[in-house]
């Protein structure tokens, strides 16, 4: 690990000097001066590059450092600093959170083979990803066999909404401009936060790169080109620009262009068929402005603009006799997003933020036989946002936040028998929290409020729901970093505007979908072992229960299908994840991280003809494996993923029976001041499978990238 | 290390079962019992699964009437070098004179087999096929794509 980024985790370690005492294992020695003014706007810029900054990921490790508590009492007030001297050896401290967190950052998140946020995300345990191929292809998570929709993703903060199927295809973020994920199970630790952030079963937080600047610096760019198999062409640019001391401003822009094509093979012994990938094409932008700053009253706020549009084919099933599609997807999304928060004492601070976000999406299927002879379907989605939280401290130990959301819903389409829904959604969320030097609870009551109104037919009915978590951690030996950790969570998603209102399918009378979870784990970190730089360690068991599922079944007849509340699912799992970072010589630095999942997710709705079977695509084992060596400039890495043997569909029986599947990817990187250069090789043993059936994944490919930084 | 890694690819590769190349499964049905003596001619029943759009599973089974044996999946045993077999949405199925014709919606093909050993004669190709008919020697098509063949 060069010592740039021991620099780094010192700035890391540095935010939480303040609370030096509360960092477990913290042993904090050496020297850094800050002063006021600039510092402090380091140190904010700092402390929002990670999700509402309880805490922050150590670049290179992939492991977090946490701070006891989110906020610092002397940047708080304002006031000059004195100058603090800190500095730590490079301690990698797991996370204290109550709820399991998973995070990729910095370069443990460039170590992983991913051209996007959705790529990223096999690397995490407990997660399945939904990968119908390519490059264009649809990429959704499940967390912890949950479903889809109880993943709550958000961008920097705000949620990334949408109501008409509630599901974000995470292949639409490139990691380009990323600089954190966290996955977090249950809620954020953090609980100053929107009520949103409560609404969910589990959360991901794709954070953007904030300008870091250093002393004298006022611009900071970047260049990238990445090119390769399925004839990518994927510029992009980064710029960050200080405007005056407390204003910095941040432009990044990126093209991707692919013709998707690639080749696949089937064979059942006798017949052995290769084939090419079809209307696999893709063409998107996106273009991405922010501000960011501080105001002379310390109170700070950020202003971001996204936009995206894509135009992408939609390649089907590869059945027998046909393996040629012809329909088209095309997406214009975007949003503008606010926030502002400020402290009015050492106890009380408020936050805002708003969002506005539009979303488009055209369908088209030349082969669909109707009147006009084929569909053209354009969906317009928008949605208005406003939050307002509110944090006290009783005590110093002692916080207590009320958090109110407004949502508001719209979608249009333009097909027939269509109901044009609206609705508004109202969230209060009242969370406390204790934060004692070994110990740490919470509790969140969230009341939800959703009224819908129609344009035409019946519109769904009022909801009212009130849902509570609670949550601890326990650090019981104080020299020693093991934590204990158990959370609860009752939560539930609302049904979507599909389940709702699609002609024909759609039942107004459906009611959310609840989830139950309940987690224990431990987290536990030791340095200094032997070679070892560290080793650290996390494992979570948990058992969730889905309630009132949301299922298509047939109606009247076999071609009349709609919507239900029909299934239960009980899940036992078990996530586990090691990491360790080896420096074996003067300037080799060697990192391992394992993760295994362990899933029985079954079937328990009553009565039905499946019971206690395996849900579809739900593998029992699943886990990957990252290793790397560093060696000055060259860096090189390996990963593994595996996927268990599992069912495509509800009856566990031979015919639906899928086989594992596995893939090995590997990256060769050579930096030299700011340039990069990475080749990497992805399903290196051309190794042919499906995620989905019938949607065939590519073998081997290739791809190489530039990077140029200044 | 890489020596070890080798050693997990290895050891997990194991773990993918390896193609099985399709063999026709029977099963007695139990408790059969021939109810009535049986029309002239009538040894056995084909059955068309049609199997969820886009999963590829239609299938063919057949039930010899005479001894109660359910044999799963035919076609694909008979069949084996199709691509992918019988294919998706298997719509419809009925045999005139020696030949059963089992139409295939969105594998958008008629599958035209020996009804006796359910060996494939003839492949037709018909976009968003759904039923087949036949009078005086020919066997007509409907389609959902906006004309008739036969």
């Amino acid at each position: 690990m060069p010592l740039n980024k021991l620099q780094t985790c010192l700035w890391a370690c540095l935010l939480f000097a303040g609370s030096a005492a509360g960092l477990p294992g913290g042993r904090v020695t050496g020297t850094m001066h800050i002063t006021s003014g600039m510092q402090h706007n380091v140190m904010n810029e700092r402390w929002r590059a990670v999700p509402d900054g309880d805490s922050y990921a150590l670049p290179g490790s992939g492991i977090m450092l946490a701070s006891h508590r989110d906020s610092l009492p002397a940047v708080r007030n304002g006031d000059t600093l004195r100058t603090v001297t800190v500095t730590s050896p490079r301690v990698p401290l797991l996370i204290n959170t109550a709820h399991p967190v998973q995070v990729l950052a910095g370069d443990a998140l460039k170590q992983v083979n991913s051209l996007s946020v959705a790529d990223a995300l096999r690397f995490f345990s407990g997660v399945q990803l939904k990968d119908y191929g390519g490059i264009g292809g649809l990429k959704t998570i499940n967390v912890r066999s949950m479903g889809t929709q109880h993943t709550a993703v958000f961008y920097d903060g705000l949620q990334l909404g949408n109501a008409q199927n509630g599901q974000v295809d995470l292949g639409k973020f490139s990691l380009d401009n990323i600089d954190t994920l966290s996955l977090y199970s249950g809620q954020h630790n953090n609980i100053f936060q929107p009520a949103r952030g409560f609404a969910s079963a589990s959360s991901l937080y794709i954070a953007s790169a904030r300008p870091h600047f250093k002393a004298g610096e006022r611009s900071h760019g970047k260049l990238a080109f990445k090119t390769g198999s399925f004839g990518l062409v994927n510029p992009a640019a980064l710029w960050q620009q200080k405007i005056t001391g407390r204003t910095s401003a941040t432009v990044s822009g990126e093209l991707t262009r692919a013709h998707g094509r690639y080749k696949y093979r089937y064979t059942n012994g006798v017949y052995d068929t290769t084939a090419v990938r079809s209307n696999a094409d893709v063409e998107a932008w996106r273009l991405e402005a922010g501000l960011d700053g501080s105001l002379r009253d310390s109170s700070q706020w950020s202003f971001k603009a996204y936009a995206y549009g894509s135009q992408r084919g939609l390649p089907g099933a590869i059945v027998a006799n046909h393996f040629e599609y012809s329909q088209r997807l095309q997406d214009r999304d975007l949003f503008l997003q606010g926030a502002w928060n400020k402290s009015f004492s050492s106890r009380y601070t408020l936050a805002l933020r708003a969002k506005y976000a539009h979303l488009f999406t055209r369908y088209q299927d030349p082969e669909y036989n109707n009147e006009a002879g084929f569909l053209d379907n354009r969906y317009t989605q928008r949605e208005a946002y406003l939050s307002i939280a509110n944090r006290y401290y009783i005590q110093p130990w002692w916080e207590a936040v009320l958090s109110t959301d407004v949502i508001l819903n719209t979608l249009d389409a333009n097909i027939y028998r269509f109901a044009y829904p609206t609705r508004y959604t109202n969230l209060v969320a009242l969370a406390t929290k204790i934060s004692l030097s070994r110990v740490e609870i919470q509790a969140v009551a969230l009341g939800t409020l959703v009224d819908e109104q129609v344009k035409f037919f019946t519109g769904a009915g009022s909801k009212r729901e009130l849902t509570p978590s609670v949550s601890a951690s326990w650090q019981p030996f104080a020299r020693h970093n093991f934590r204990l950790r158990a959370f609860y969570k009752n939560i539930f998603r609302m049904p979507t505007f599909n389940d709702l209102y699609y002609t024909f399918v759609g039942n107004t009378s459906l009611r959310p979908e609840y989830t139950h979870q309940y987690n224990i784990g431990f987290s536990y970190a030791k340095t200094s072992i032997g070679l070892f730089e560290y080793v650290a360690v996390q494992a979570d068991a948990y058992h969730n229960t889905v309630k009132d599922k949301i299922v298509a079944v047939p109606a009247a007849n076999l071609f009349r299908w709609t919507m239900m509340n029909l299934d239960r699912v009980g899940v036992n799992g078990i996530d586990a994840n090691v990491r360790a970072g080896v420096q074996l010589f003067a300037a080799l630095y060697w990192n391992l991280g394992v993760n295994y999942t362990w899933q029985q997710s079954r079937d328990l709705t009553p009565g039905g003809y499946n019971y206690g079977h395996q849900i579809p695509y739900t593998p029992w084992h699943s886990g990957s494996l990252t290793s790397g060596v560093t060696y000055r400039g060259w860096e090189l890495h390996y990963s593994f993923i595996y996927t268990g043997e599992r069912y495509l569909q509800k009856t566990n029986i031979p015919v639906n029976y899928i086989e594992p599947w596995y893939t090995s990817d590997a990256t060769l990187r050579y930096n030299y001041k700011g340039f990069s250069i990475t080749a990497e090789v992805n399903n290196l043993l051309n190794q042919y499978y499906d995620v989905v059936l019938n949607f065939p994944m590519p073998g081997r490919n290739y791809r190489i990238s530039f990077n140029y930084s200044f | 290390m890489m020596y070890r890694l080798l050693i997990l690819i290895c050891v997990l590769a194991a773990c993918r079962k390896g193609v099985v190349v399709p063999r026709v499964e029977v099963e007695q049905v139990s408790g059969f019992q021939r109810a009535a003596p049986p029309g002239a001619g009538t040894l056995g029943l084909y059955l068309l699964n049609e199997g969820n759009m886009n999963m590829n599973k239609a299938s063919l089974d057949y039930l010899d009437l005479q001894s109660g044996l359910y044999h799963r999946r035919v076609f694909i045993a008979y069949n084996p070098g199709v691509t992918k077999g019988l294919g998706d949405v298997g719509n419809y199925i009925a045999i005139y004179g020696s030949l059963m014709y089992i139409v295939v919606n969105n594998s958008n093909k008629v599958e035209v087999v020996d009804a006796a050993t359910c060996r494939r004669v003839k492949q037709l190709d018909v976009n968003q096929c759904r039923y087949v008919d036949f009078y005086k020697n020919k066997a007509y098509i409907t389609s959902n794509d906006g004309f008739v063949g036969w």
